[in-house]
């Protein structure tokens, strides 16, 4: 009778604790992630405030240099360049002191937060660098760091625990 | 008929009723052993299912004692100080302003 048992007792029980493991561990990475969010969700309003300073402007221009360095360009160069309406001004009058003439710009109106976006005139690179774009191209270190930022304590006491 | 042949006749009769007799008691005999095992082996399925579902129950205690403990822990983790939160928050705006993209 026990051969029979035993086994049968060794399923239920993988059965059982396996699931209330695995729905424990589902409460704990739900809430972490409602968490994490929350944090990215403060950042995104603190980005949109951020857009309204007075620091905007040198990071705008910081953008603009680092897309279009980034295609490597040689003198006489056309660039399209699209920024957030409230920028064009601003950038187009800059265009000229950060790379002395020695490049071409045609500036459009990009839809979104701040930062810019560079096309060479092909068509065929185009560099991202807007708010929203560096926001998430970092998102999947920035969650890391958030969740050791958070949970390093509770991490220790909870989440490694083998049931 | 004489004596001798209806004496002979009951001897014989006599042997097989005894024969069927024997046979008899044969056959009820494997037929009570085979009706004991059938009730053993009843016996046996409900003492392992009863085994069985009191162990079940047991497992159930156990795994809501699991779950249980894995609330405390989402309720510890979402007592997070606002604070930590803040600065999680600006930890992102900095690392979003500041970071260095190739070029730059």
């Amino acid at each position: 009778m026990k051969n029979r048992i035993e086994p049968e007792k060794l399923l239920m029980r993988r059965r059982i604790i396996g699931k209330a493991v695995m729905d424990g561990r589902r409460l704990l990475i739900l809430a972490k992630n409602d968490l994490i969010n929350e944090a990215f969700s403060r950042a995104i309003e603190k980005l949109e405030r951020f857009r309204e300073s007075e620091e905007y402007e040198k990071f705008l221009v910081k953008c603009f240099r680092e897309a279009v360095e980034a295609m490597n360009p040689s003198n006489g160069d056309e660039f399209i360049v699209y920024v957030n309406r409230r920028d064009l001004d601003l950038l187009e009058k800059k265009a000229g002191e950060i790379f002395k003439h020695s490049l071409r710009f045609k500036f459009r109106e990009g839809d979104f937060m701040g930062g810019v976006i560079v096309m060479d005139s092909s068509g065929k690179r185009i560099f991202y660098n807007t708010i929203e774009s560096r926001l998430e191209s970092l998102r999947p270190i920035l969650r890391e760091k958030v969740a050791s930022m958070l949970f390093k304590e509770v991490r220790m006491g909870g989440e490694d625990r083998r049931d | 008929m004489s004596l001798s042949s209806l004496l002979v006749e009951e001897k014989k009769a006599m042997l097989f009723v005894e024969e069927a007799r024997k046979k008899a008691e044969e056959i009820l005999k494997e037929a009570k052993a085979e009706a004991d095992k059938i009730l053993k082996e009843v016996s046996d399925e409900e003492k392992i299912k009863e085994i069985l579902e009191r162990y079940e129950e047991e497992l159930q205690r156990e795994a809501e004692k699991i779950v249980e403990r894995y609330r405390k822990e989402v309720e510890r983790i979402k007592s997070v100080p606002d604070e930590l939160l803040e600065e999680a928050s600006d930890m992102i705006v900095r690392e979003v302003i500041d970071h260095k993209f190739r070029g730059g």
